[in-house]
């Protein structure tokens, strides 16, 4: 499984790398703001992309957005992986077209696990 | 001519407007202090100006100079600060360079009359919100419609009654300041949202990295390590999950005494809120005590999440101030016209000196309960803060030494269905 993972912390981006492939047995793809993440969803093709909510320029609404608007990324899964806990904004991610949200901080023994759970409940619905 | 002599108000919502810092390391003392200053001061600032503590400023419009001084004798015992222009332009010109709390408008007047002025007033953003009383001879029904339709809150007749005047423009200035109070709430309310959610995401994201990193190491993903070194990590990372659900606590608590976070009423089944705290609790409960859950049939008016995080904490309290192979016993039944939940334990029991404060932020009964219990000192707090946004009723009665029952009850809004007994329908041993 190959997975995009678009957050502006360098090092939550290197967890979150490293537990997915390593705990995880995935193929990790990175990217650094929401823009370089849409261009890497249009040339990597990725099964699922891990997305931040709150990055500057363009936030995961915005990136969300432009994901599902493009025809090469409209129908990849995203889940947001964020700090944000408010039942409400939750709901709002979901409503944004999101597979899922996961919130930080992560365990990274059940990471990978409950990425795979989520796309596969996506996948279901 | 005239214009303004005295010092302009200056609306203070009484919030700092830059950013606030936590450093670091921070005790738990400092972080509720740093969270907790500007939302205090944001909920105390915006008193309604019923009555100003500066003058209001009053601006009368008349070409005529007796007429304008005739009004302006009649305002003198309301200890308003009165301005003067004798044309439109003079008064379009006063009210942009320092805008009045009210206009005292002629209508007839030479070259800019006042149906001109008051909808060029209305019409300039930072002018619109001044309200306008039109003063005139003019006491036709269409003169008073066209001056309402330029924008006019108000309308006077000539020859001007005192009394009127007075009263007139004392209802209107009250209505500005309630409104100039309304525009200070919603601001305050934007900068908690904002203050809240910018706390929340600055603190998790290095928690993030932390957690993450030692959860990669005790895991042996990135390589194997000691025995040592993954005691070491294992302390590391309990501690990690330790300030991370102080930092939940400290938010929660806060989004829910500031109102941030709203309570979702709806119909509650308890037998359901009883068995989603038991599963809660079945994946997090530790050395063996047995939990008893009794079958209820009965709906209750509630926030579903809310009395489950409640349940969950109080028998995650209950759990692991029981001896090992004890039993923690959870009972429901409906005493004038409310729900009432308790959970009772086999403990040590609560002092009577503490079963008021027990409740408070931080307290706990042995200083080294936080520590030794891994306990926040905010769970009771939360607790009672979410039981009495229900309009309920949070309290612990215990006998030093032997056991403790910790019980909150809840307004029906409608009878219960009958309770079908107390029996015993299921029970955990956690782990």
């Amino acid at each position: 499984m190959k997975v995009l993972i678009i957050d502006d912390d360098d090092d939550i981006r290197s967890i979150a790398g490293l537990t997915l492939s390593r705990v995880g047995g995935m193929d990790v793809i990175q990217a650094a703001s929401g823009a370089e993440g849409i261009r890497k969803a249009c040339d990597e093709n990725p099964d699922v992309i891990l997305l931040d909510m709150m990055m500057p320029v363009m936030d995961g609404s915005e990136t969300i957005t432009a994901l599902r608007a493009h025809p090469a990324t409209a129908a990849t899964p995203v889940i947001f992986l964020t700090a944000k806990t408010v039942g409400a904004e939750v709901e709002r991610m979901n409503s944004l077209g999101a597979a899922g949200v996961l919130t930080k901080p992560f365990d990274p023994r059940t990471l990978s696990e409950e990425v795979r759970i989520l796309l596969k409940r996506s996948s279901g619905s | 001519m005239s214009g303004y002599t005295e010092h302009s108000a200056v609306s203070e919502l009484g919030i700092d407007s830059g950013q606030r810092f936590v450093q670091k390391p921070f005790t738990a003392a400092e972080l509720v202090q740093q969270v907790r200053d500007p939302l205090i001061a944001a909920r105390e600032a915006p008193m309604c100006p019923d009555v100003a503590d500066t003058p209001a400023r009053v601006l009368i419009v008349d070409d005529e100079r007796h007429n304008r001084q005739l009004l302006e004798v009649m305002l003198a015992p309301e200890r308003y600060l009165v301005l003067t222009a004798g044309s439109g332009d003079e008064a379009l010109a006063l009210a942009a360079l320092q805008p009045p709390d009210l206009i005292l408008l002629d209508i007839m007047m030479p070259e800019m009359d006042g149906y001109e002025v008051v909808a060029r007033l209305k019409n300039d953003r930072a002018t619109k919100h001044i309200p306008v009383i039109m003063v005139t001879a003019l006491d036709d029904r269409e003169a008073r419609l066209r001056g309402m339709r330029a924008g006019a809150e108000d309308f006077l007749a000539k020859p001007v009654d005192r009394a009127e005047l007075c009263v007139r423009v004392r209802n209107l200035l009250r209505l500005k300041a309630y409104g100039q109070y309304v525009q200070r709430l919603e601001e305050v309310e934007r900068l908690k949202t904002g203050f809240l959610s910018t706390v929340s995401h600055e603190l998790r994201t290095p928690l993030t990295s932390i957690r993450g990193s030692l959860g990669l190491l005790a895991s042996g993903a990135v390589g194997a390590m000691s025995a040592d070194g993954l005691a070491v990590v294992a302390i590391a990372e309990r501690n990690a999950l330790r300030l991370m659900a102080l930092i939940n606590d400290i938010l929660d608590l806060e989004r829910l005494e500031t109102g941030t976070m709203e309570l979702q009423f709806a119909e509650v089944s308890v037998g359901s809120v009883l068995s989603r705290a038991m599963d809660s609790l079945a994946t997090s409960g530790r050395h063996g005590v047995t939990v008893e859950v009794p079958a209820v049939d009965a709906t209750i008016r509630a926030d579903a999440d809310r009395i489950v995080q409640v349940l969950v904490n109080l028998l995650s309290n209950a759990v692991k101030f029981s001896p090992s192979g004890e039993t923690v016993t959870v009972a429901v039944g409906f005493p004038d016209n409310a729900a009432e939940f308790s959970i009772t334990d086999r403990g040590r029991g609560v002092p009577a000196a503490h079963r008021r404060t027990i409740f408070e932020r931080f307290h706990q009964v042995e200083i080294s309960d936080a520590r030794e219990k891994g306990g926040t000192g905010l769970g009771l707090a939360i607790c009672r803060t979410i039981i009495e946004q229900h309009g309920g009723t949070i309290g612990v009665d215990s006998a030093a030494g032997g056991g403790s029952t910790f019980w909150f009850r809840l307004p029906m809004s409608a009878l219960p269905a009958p309770l079908q007994g107390s029996h015993l329908v299921g029970s955990i041993v956690p782990s």
